[in-house]
């Protein structure tokens, strides 16, 4: 068992929320990546048993969707935006100064594992082009030199929890729009805080 | 039946079934529609789009996929127009685009579907000049499955054959986009006794296999259809010849039994035929091993038989000779009796060498089932040996009938591999270890909810060789009253329906052990058969087999059996002789013959029919025609049967039903508390499997199962790997946890290598197999 016991109690809650065993798997990924930064053989192995499908089906799942990811990812994952709204708004001086910084190509991680970079399609935050998401947590209006201060920020800090209030406070610029509700919590690793399936992360301060 | 409705396809009226697919509607009037996904016998993906066709709806024409749309009536369908045959000259040169077109190194090639598509529909050339997607070519996905990302054009066959058919998903697409593959997980390979149907189905030569790939042209191929003997289900297949060898073996669809699937072994066991170890000629086996001519052979027998010392002859028969040889067996023992006084003959019997011989309910009482009232039933009922290692098709047919809605009752310890299909699993609570009842029938919870007033049908048979067949007896009787009940007698091996009609009288091998009379002299003729293994009774069969006067072993090759024969006469197999076959439906299927047969061998009739000469008495055949029409005499049905000539019919291809009163004799046998449940795996080492290279090692591997309070509570296991042993056997064997079982019973397959010698009367013991570590320690 590559799981421990409380991971394994945290997964039979997510599949409880289920009418079948298998709807639970997207999350199940989420727990995995979490977990390791990737998804594991180790992980596949344990969520194929847990649901009861075979480890192929879930490693079919896994490798479809990026956000899932095979190679582990660094501490922070840094997801520049390249669709259009962005791309209009310089976007691509945003991304070559991040590649700059980190000396990463797209999909890679540095050797300390605190950087991924990746160029990613739209991630919905058009009206505050150019945007970046750390840890899918998402800052807008950033310039070039913001970003580098924010990865600079990222490095020597080394906060364990990113919230993306705190990020736009400090490197932000324009904003599309105020959130409705007040996002105080945030994400830990390269997994989206989601509340309901406990990626969510509390800053404590 | 619903009503028929008309639709119209390129300008002229076809009649349709309601509910079916333009493709299908299409197809049954004779107006092929290219497709690469869609199979008639798997659910629609509309994946490939090769089916486009055109329809007209209230917007106007519109291109729809053929396989994924029902047909409604006055419905308009265009398969040839300019807009179809554009879509469909753009749906090739996309599939094309990645598609390594390595046709001349590729075994599918002349009976591609992507070939012959291309060439039918195709755009005739490509504008894709940029590089093509790579992987590494043929990697391999099982022991007898090979892959090759780049020919496939991801049309899904293979993973939703996997998924829904066989319901062993070890195969799916991997990754996305230009990326996607068909792959497995790493160190799971795409074990699944049904991977060979994919290699069928893959409409590109994505998916090959180790036994027939670089053999042969699919245009040197001489064809043939038969009846494959790998199980009673008598699944219909295509033998594939060149220059005198068989090379594949095809899935035929025949919508009464395999609706064109076959299981690994049906499909792959075929390559003993032409082994070395085949026994080309008759042999004297001791003094020393000396070769014969079959005249020599037959005097010699001949001599055995006609003596003046009383003597009782025995025939031990496998399940794989055909009808007519059967009967020629059945005359030739009738000719023995109406002569005993000049042979001194005493006794004649005929046993079946199968463990799980019991005396079946044939009689009037009960109305027999077919396979197809798997469709048509409210309920399953299941109380017989591995359905999935024994008659894997049948298997799937129940599956698809679990799909449709059908509920599955499984009773006892066996089949826990469909537990998972099943409705209602009645393990220990319901009937004992020993598979008796552990409370009264009409106590069982759900069973009257699931089968008074219903359609049943039963498929009943021993789930252990050593059983009590009084429970069962009781439950059919149970059902008989309260239900509509149709009773499938479940008898797993080859054609021992057809020995069960052409024979008087079978008794069962657990027979001849007690009534085998050391008084007088014995002549043993065993046919096929290799009881001395397999058999939970090999000890003390081939204690008798020893101690006999004289053992006659017809066979193919030496084998535990022939070693301890006098004298051995080769035979034939399936596809070197011509005759019918009757599955457990008494279906009737025609074998036919495309090989010679090796060396001297020859059909078991021919040597009976020698035999009888050898000691002056007359026969009435001298060829298999002949036998055919003798035997079809004693059918009482006079309209449908089965002769040569009636299966050749086209409208008989998938065979004839008719069947003659079938009489068994054995003794019940019961133990009090039986600790070991033997069965029967697949795959196994019989002759032929060991002689057929490609798949000889799938049966090489030696488990055991038990439940989990079974190995750490009872036995106390840490490690899975243990030394089985009883009196002086031990034999090292891998453990398997399978929690379906009951407590204390281990199940041990009694046709893997090393089982033979274990008395299922006795406790075994098992211990840690020790470590290398301690090993080179000591
Ligand atoms: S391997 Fe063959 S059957 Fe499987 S998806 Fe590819 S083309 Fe289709
Ligand atoms: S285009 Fe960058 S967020 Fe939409
Ligand atoms: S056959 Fe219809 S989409 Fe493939």
């Amino acid at each position: 068992m590559s799981w421990e016991k409380e991971l394994v109690e945290k997964a039979n809650e997510i599949i409880e929320l289920y009418p079948e065993k298998r709807s639970a798997l997207g999350p199940l990924l989420y727990l995995a990546q979490e977990k390791d930064g990737h998804i594991s053989n180790d992980s596949i192995v344990e969520i194929s048993n847990l649901i009861g499908i075979t480890e192929v089906q879930v490693k079919s799942v896994a490798s479809f969707y990026s956000m899932y990811k095979e190679e582990q990812t660094g501490k922070y994952l840094l997801s520049v935006c390249k669709s259009i709204s962005c791309e209009i708004n310089d976007s691509r001086s945003v991304i070559n100064s991040v590649k700059d910084f980190t000396g990463l190509e797209n999909y890679e991680t540095d050797t300390d594992k605190v950087f991924t970079f990746e160029e990613v399609e739209c991630i919905g935050a058009c009206g505050g082009a150019p945007a970046v998401q750390v840890n899918y947590e998402t800052v807008e209006g950033l310039t070039p030199e913001k970003s580098i201060q924010m990865c600079e920020w990222l490095k020597e800090e080394r906060p364990n929890v990113i919230v993306a209030e705190e990020l736009q406070d400090k490197f932000g610029g324009i904003k599309s729009f105020d959130w409705a509700i007040k996002d105080n919590t945030g994400s830990s690793y390269s997994v989206p805080g989601f509340q309901n399936i406990g990626t969510a992360k509390e800053k404590s301060k | 039946m619903t009503d028929q409705i008309k639709i119209n396809v390129n300008g002229s009226e076809i009649i349709s079934e309601p509910d079916q697919l333009i493709i299908e509607a299409c197809e049954d009037s004779g107006i092929h529609i290219p497709r690469f996904c869609w199979h008639k016998r798997m659910d629609p993906v509309g994946m490939c789009r090769m089916c486009l066709v055109e329809i007209e709806t209230p917007r106007g024409k519109a291109l729809v996929p053929s396989c994924t749309t029902k047909v409604s009536e006055d419905l308009v369908v265009d398969t040839e127009s300019d807009v179809v045959k554009k879509a469909q000259e753009g749906v090739l040169e996309f599939l094309l685009i990645n598609h390594p077109l390595d046709c001349p190194v590729c075994d599918k090639a002349g009976e591609c579907p992507l070939q012959d598509q291309t060439m039918a529909y195709g755009p005739g050339e490509s504008r894709f000049v940029e590089d093509k997607r790579h992987f590494e070519k043929p990697i391999p996905i099982s022991e007898i499955i090979l892959l090759d990302r780049e020919r496939c054009i991801l049309c899904a066959r293979c993973t939703r054959f996997s998924d829904e058919i066989s319901g062993d998903p070890l195969i799916e697409f991997i990754q996305r986009g230009n990326k996607t593959q068909v792959n497995t997980f790493p160190d799971e390979p795409f074990r699944s006794y049904f991977s060979g149907n994919t290699v069928q189905i893959c409409p590109v030569g994505a998916l090959t296999s180790s036994s027939y790939r670089f053999k042969a042209r699919p245009w040197d191929l001489k064809k043939v259809s038969s009846t494959s003997n790998c199980s009673s289900v008598g699944c219909s297949v295509e033998l594939n010849v060149s220059q005198n060898k068989m090379l594949r073996i095809l899935g035929e669809d025949n919508e009464y039994t395999n609706q064109g699937w076959l299981s690994d072994k049906g499909r792959y066991n075929f390559e003993y035929l032409h082994s070395e170890k085949r026994i080309q000629s008759p042999l004297l086996v001791n003094n020393p091993s000396k070769e014969l001519s079959v005249n020599e052979s037959m005097e010699i027998i001949g001599d055995q038989i006609h003596t003046d010392i009383d003597t009782n002859i025995s025939f031990i028969i496998g399940h794989n000779s055909t009808n007519e040889e059967y009967f020629a067996l059945n005359s030739f023992i009738n000719s023995l009796n109406e002569n005993k006084q000049e042979t001194s003959i005493q006794d004649l019997n005929v046993y079946i060498s199968d463990d799980y011989l019991h005396e079946g309910y044939f009689d009037d009482s009960y109305s027999l089932g077919q396979i197809k009232d798997l469709d048509s039933a409210d309920t399953i009922i299941l109380w017989s040996q591995d359905i999935k290692d024994n008659l894997p098709t049948l298997y799937l047919r129940i599956k698809q009938a679990v799909k449709k809605g059908k509920k599955l009752i499984i009773f006892g310890h066996t089949n826990t591999a469909m537990k998972n299909l099943s409705e209602e699993y009645f393990g220990e609570e319901v009937v004992s270890k020993n598979f008796e009842f552990n409370i009264e029938i009409s106590d069982i919870p759900n069973l009257s909810r699931l089968i008074n007033g219903k359609e049943v049908l039963a498929i009943v048979g021993k789930s252990s060789p050593i059983q009590n067949m009084e429970p069962v007896s009781k439950l059919i009787n149970h059902l008989n009253k309260n239900s509509n009940l149709k009773i499938l007698n479940c008898f797993a091996k080859g054609n021992t329906f057809g020995a069960f009609q052409n024979l008087d009288l079978v008794k069962g091998i657990n027979d001849f052990v007690d009534e085998f009379d050391n008084s007088r002299k014995n002549l043993i003729f065993t046919i096929g058969s290799n009881p001395v293994n397999n058999s939970v009774y090999s000890q003390k069969i081939k204690n008798h087999l020893i101690s006999a006067d004289y053992v006659v072993a017809l066979d193919l090759f030496k084998n535990e059996t022939t070693e301890l024969a006098d004298i051995i006469l080769p035979t034939t197999s399936f596809t070197e002789k011509e005759g019918t076959f009757t599955n457990l439906e008494m279906r009737t299927l025609m074998q036919n013959k495309i090989l010679p047969a090796p060396g001297l061998s020859l059909n078991e009739w021919e040597y009976w029919a020698m035999l009888l000469g050898k000691i002056g008495l007359e026969q009435s055949y001298d060829s298999e025609i002949q036998l055919n029409s003798l035997l079809c005499e004693g059918y009482t049905n006079k309209d449908n049967l089965p002769s040569f000539d009636n299966l050749n019919k086209p409208s008989n291809l998938d065979g004839i039903m008719n069947s003659k009163p079938i009489k068994i004799e054995t003794k019940n046998n019961r133990l009090e508390n039986l600790e070991i449940l033997f069965v029967h795996r697949l795959y196994g080492d019989t002759s032929s499997q060991i002689n057929s290279p490609s798949i000889s090692m799938l049966g090489s591997e030696r488990f055991i199962e038990m439940n989990s309070a079974t190995f750490y509570g009872s036995y106390m296991l840490i490690s899975n790997v243990v030394t089985l042993s009883q009196d002086d056997n031990s034999i090292q064997v891998n453990v398997n946890i399978n929690d379906s079982l009951p407590d204390n019973l281990l199940v041990i397959p009694i046709n893997r290598r090393g089982f033979q010698n274990l008395d299922p009367e006795k406790k075994v013991e098992l211990e840690v197999a020790r470590s290398r570590e301690q090993l080179s320690v000591s």
